[in-house]
C-alpha cells in the first residue's frame, strides 16, 4: 500500500519537528515549508493527501494558502486543515465555504488530527473503490 | 365736592343776573314792540283807509280783512281791530278788546275814505302788558329755548353719570385700599360725606404709597428678569462652549439649540439645524432614528439612550449620543424638550480595543506555547521508551516552554497593572552602576552559552539616586536577554550609562540582526512579532519592550531604538537624576 503523502506548513521549527515526527510515525510521508508561498511550490511538484498548516506565518499566512491553493484544486482532492490559537468564528465559517477545508482550534491534539486524517482517506479509498466498481 | 352754603349763593347769584338780564329783555322788547307797532299800524291802516267801502260791505270780507290785520300784528294775541260808524259804535271787532282801560294801550284810528257811504272808521289796537310782552318772549324764544333746555337735560344726566362712575371708581378705590398694607383705619369704616375730603387726602396718600410700592416691584422684576437674562445667556455660553456637542430639541422634535461643537463635528452651520427636524439636516440614518424617538408621546421621550458613530467633521473618531429628558418646572411628567449630548469617546472606544486585543493576544500567546507542549506531552506517552533522544527533546522543550509561558504572564501582569494604576512607582537610593553589575553577571551563562560576549562601558561607583531599582531591573534584564537573544553568534552587548547633570543615558548595544525601519516604530507595540524568519525562531512573546516602554515612562524618561539591519541595535534609555527625595504623585 502505498504511503500517503502530507504537507506541514508552520513557520515555527519546533512545531514542525514534532509534528513530522508524529505524522510519520503514523505512517505519513511528510513534508514541511515554513509560509505558504514556499507550500505552494511543494503543493504544485507533488500530490498530497492533506495540507496541515498554521494559520498566522511571514510572506503567505494559512488562509491565502488554502484559498490560492484551492483555486488550482477546485474539485477538493486535498483536504486542508488550518490550526490557529485564534479563537475566531468567521474562521469556522471560511472553512465551511471552502471545498474539504478543516479549522482547528489550539491546542490540537495528535489523536484530534490523525483521526481527522484518517477517516478523510478512508472515505477517500471508499470513494475511489465504488467509482472503480462501476 | 363743593360744599353746600356756596352752591346756594351761586343759586341765588344765578336768579339774580337771571331776573337783570330778563328785565331788560322785557323792556328792550315793549319798546321793540311799540315801534314796530307804529310802524306797522300806519302802513296798514293808511292802505285800509283807502279801501271803498262798497268793497267792504260783506261782513265776512270785513272780517278777513281784520283778521289779517291782527294776524300781521307784533303782538296778534294782545291785538284787536274795529269797524265804528259815525257815532261811534262798533259795528265789527276782531281780536282781544281789553275790557279794562290799561295804560299801556296803543290805539290808531283812520277813517274809510270813500264819498258815497257815510262815515265810519277803522280801529286798530294793542295791549302792551308785561305779561303779554313775555309771553310773547316766550314764544319767540321758544324755538331757540327748547333745544337748549333740552341740551342741558341730556348734559346734566351724562354729568350725573360721569359722576355716578366717579363715584364708583372712588367705592371701588376704597375698596381696593382695604387691601393695601395701611394703618390709617381707612377700610376700618365708610366715610361720611363731610370727611370726604380727609379721606381723599388720606387717599391720595395711600395711592402715593400704593404706587410707591408698585414702583419698587416693577423694580424687583425687572432686576430679576435682568438676572433671569443673564442666567440664560450664562447657560447657553456654558452649553456653547462645551467640550461636548449639545443640541437641545423641543416637544415638535425640532431643534432650539445647537452648539458649535456639534456644528463642527458634523460639518453643518446652524441655519441648518435651529428650528428644523433631525429629518432636514441628517443624512445618518441611525443618527436619525435616535433622534425621533424623542418627539411624540411622552412615555418614548422620558428616556435616554446611547449610540456610537464617526462624525463627518472628525473621522476615525467615535461619539457616544445620550439624550436626557428636560421636566418642566412644575410636573415631571411633561417633558418640555430633550437634551442631547455628544461626547467624544475615542479614547474610551479605543482602550477598549486595546484591552479586546490584549485579551486576544495573550490568548494567542498562551495556547501556541500550550498547543506544542501538548503536542510534545502526546509523543512522550505514545512514545515507546526507545527513543531517548525524543524523550529529552520534548522534556526540554516542555520545560522551556513552561518558563516562557510564566515569564509571559508576569509580563501581562506588569503591564496591566501599571497601565490600571495599581503599580506605583516606588523610588529608592540606587547605584545603577551596581545593579548593572548584578544584572549583567546573571546574564554571563546565558551569554557564554550563545559565545556573546558581555562589555561594560560605565563607570563604577556612580552616584546613587532615586531610581525603582525592583522595576527597573526587570526593564534593563528584558533589554539584556533580547541582545542576548536575538544577536549573531560570536556578537557582543554592550552596556554604556552617560551621565549628565539632570540626566541619565543608558544604551544597550548589540550586534545582532537588527530591525528594520518598517519594524522600528511598532517593536514596543504589546505581541508584536516580527515578519523576519530567523526572529520568529527564537522564542519570544512580544510583551518584553513593550513591558520596558512603560516602566521607562513610569520614571518619566525615554527610550528610543537605532538599528541597522544585519549590523546591530540599540536601546538608548533617558532617565532624569534625581539625586534627592521626590513624592511621586498618586
Amino acid at each position: 500500500m502505498t504511503r500517503e503523502r502530507i504537507l506541514v506548513v508552520d513557520d515555527q521549527s519546533h512545531i514542525v519537528r514534532i509534528l513530522k515526527r508524529a505524522l510519520m510515525q503514523s505512517g505519513y510521508v511528510v513534508d514541511v515549508a515554513a509560509n505558504g508561498v514556499d507550500a505552494l511550490e511543494y503543493l504544485q511538484a507533488a500530490t498530497y493527501v492533506a495540507v496541515v498548516t498554521d494559520y498566522q506565518m511571514p510572506r503567505m499566512d494559512g488562509i491565502e494558502l488554502c484559498e490560492t491553493f484551492r483555486e488550482q484544486d477546485p474539485a477538493g482532492e486535498t483536504l486542508l486543515i488550518l490550526s490557529t490559537a485564534i479563537a475566531d468564528q468567521s474562521l469556522e465559517q471560511w472553512a465551511n465555504n471552502l471545498a474539504n477545508t478543516v479549522y482547528l482550534e489550539k491546542p490540537v491534539s495528535f489523536e484530534r488530527l490523525t483521526d481527522i486524517l484518517s477517516e478523510y482517506i478512508e472515505e477517500k479509498h471508499q470513494a475511489q473503490g465504488t467509482s472503480q466498481a462501476r | 365736592m363743593l360744599k353746600p352754603p356756596f352752591r346756594i349763593q351761586l343759586i341765588i347769584l344765578g336768579i339774580l343776573a337771571t331776573s337783570i338780564v330778563f328785565t331788560s329783555l322785557v323792556a328792550l322788547k315793549t319798546s321793540t314792540i311799540k315801534a314796530e307797532s307804529e310802524r306797522f299800524a300806519q302802513s296798514q291802516l293808511t292802505i285800509l283807509s283807502h279801501l271803498s267801502t262798497s268793497n267792504l260791505d260783506s261782513v265776512a270780507l270785513k272780517t278777513t280783512l281784520l283778521e289779517s290785520l291782527i294776524n300781521s300784528s307784533p303782538l296778534s294775541r294782545q291785538s284787536y281791530a274795529q269797524i265804528l260808524d259815525s257815532d261811534g259804535a262798533v259795528k265789527l271787532s276782531v281780536g282781544n278788546y281789553p275790557q279794562v282801560s290799561s295804560s299801556s294801550l296803543l290805539e290808531y284810528v283812520t277813517p274809510l275814505l270813500d264819498e258815497n257811504t257815510e262815515y265810519s272808521e277803522i280801529r286798530f289796537g294793542i295791549d302792551l302788558t308785561t305779561l303779554g310782552v313775555i309771553v310773547s318772549i316766550f314764544r319767540e324764544m321758544l324755538f331757540y329755548v327748547l333745544p337748549a333746555i333740552l341740551f342741558f337735560i341730556v348734559y346734566s344726566v351724562m354729568l350725573e353719570r360721569q359722576q355716578l362712575q366717579v363715584k364708583t371708581t372712588f367705592k371701588l378705590v376704597n375698596k381696593g385700599l382695604q387691601i393695601i398694607p395701611h394703618n390709617n383705619g381707612l377700610r376700618a369704616r365708610k366715610p361720611g360725606v363731610a370727611e370726604n375730603s380727609h379721606n381723599l387726602k388720606l387717599l391720595i396718600l395711600s395711592l402715593h404709597k400704593y404706587v410707591k410700592k408698585l414702583r419698587d416691584d416693577c423694580a424687583m422684576l425687572h432686576t430679576s428678569t435682568k438676572v433671569l437674562a443673564y442666567q440664560k445667556t450664562n447657560s447657553e455660553s456654558i452649553l456653547r462652549s462645551a467640550p461636548q456637542g449639545v443640541l437641545v430639541l423641543d416637544e415638535t422634535g425640532q431643534v432650539s439649540f445647537v452648539n458649535q461643537q456639534f456644528l463642527r463635528w458634523y460639518l453643518l452651520d446652524a441655519d441648518q439645524v435651529q428650528g428644523k427636524s433631525p429629518g432636514d439636516w441628517c443624512e445618518r440614518s441611525d443618527m436619525r432614528s435616535f433622534l425621533n424617538r424623542y418627539r411624540g408621546s411622552v412615555a418614548r421621550r422620558a428616556e435616554s439612550g446611547t449610540v456610537e458613530f464617526d462624525p463627518p467633521g472628525k473621522p476615525d473618531a467615535y461619539l457616544s449620543m445620550t439624550a436626557y429628558p428636560m421636566f418642566s418646572s412644575k410636573t415631571e411628567e411633561h417633558i418640555k424638550s430633550t437634551l442631547v449630548v455628544f461626547s467624544d469617546t475615542t479614547s474610551e472606544v479605543q482602550a477598549e480595543k486595546a484591552r479586546e486585543d490584549f485579551a486576544v493576544s495573550a490568548a494567542h500567546e498562551i495556547k501556541t506555547p500550550l498547543h506544542a507542549i501538548g503536542m510534545h506531552a502526546e509523543m512522550l506517552l505514545t512514545e515507546d521508551g526507545e527513543d531517548a533522544s525524543l524523550r529529552i527533546e520534548s522534556a526540554n522543550f516542555i520545560n522551556s516552554e513552561v518558563g516562557h509561558i510564566g515569564e509571559l504572564i508576569r509580563n501581562m501582569l506588569s503591564i496591566t497593572r501599571i497601565e490600571i494604576g495599581n503599580l506605583s512607582i516606588n523610588r529608592k537610593l540606587t547605584k545603577l552602576d551596581v545593579l548593572l553589575d548584578t544584572l549583567m553577571l546573571s546574564m554571563e551563562t546565558n551569554a557564554s552559552e550563545n559565545n556573546i560576549t558581555l562589555v561594560k562601558d560605565y563607570q563604577q561607583g556612580m552616584e546613587p539616586c532615586f531610581l525603582d531599582k525592583d522595576l527597573l531591573r526587570v526593564a534593563l534584564n528584558n533589554l539584556l536577554s533580547n541582545a542576548i537573544k536575538y544577536n549573531s553568534p560570536g556578537g557582543k552587548v554592550k552596556v554604556s550609562v552617560a551621565e549628565a547633570e539632570y540626566s541619565l543615558t543608558l544604551t544597550v548595544s548589540d550586534t545582532g540582526l537588527g530591525i528594520s525601519d518598517e519594524e522600528k516604530s511598532r517593536v514596543f507595540e504589546k505581541f508584536f512579532r516580527s515578519e523576519d524568519n530567523r526572529i520568529r525562531d527564537i522564542s519570544g512573546h512580544g510583551l518584553g519592550l513593550a513591558l520596558v516602554k512603560e516602566i521607562i515612562e513610569l520614571h518619566g524618561g525615554t527610550i528610543n531604538v537605532e538599528s541597522i539591519v544585519g549590523k546591530g541595535t540599540d536601546f538608548i534609555v533617558r532617565l532624569k537624576k534625581i539625586n534627592v527625595p521626590l513624592k511621586e504623585a498618586a
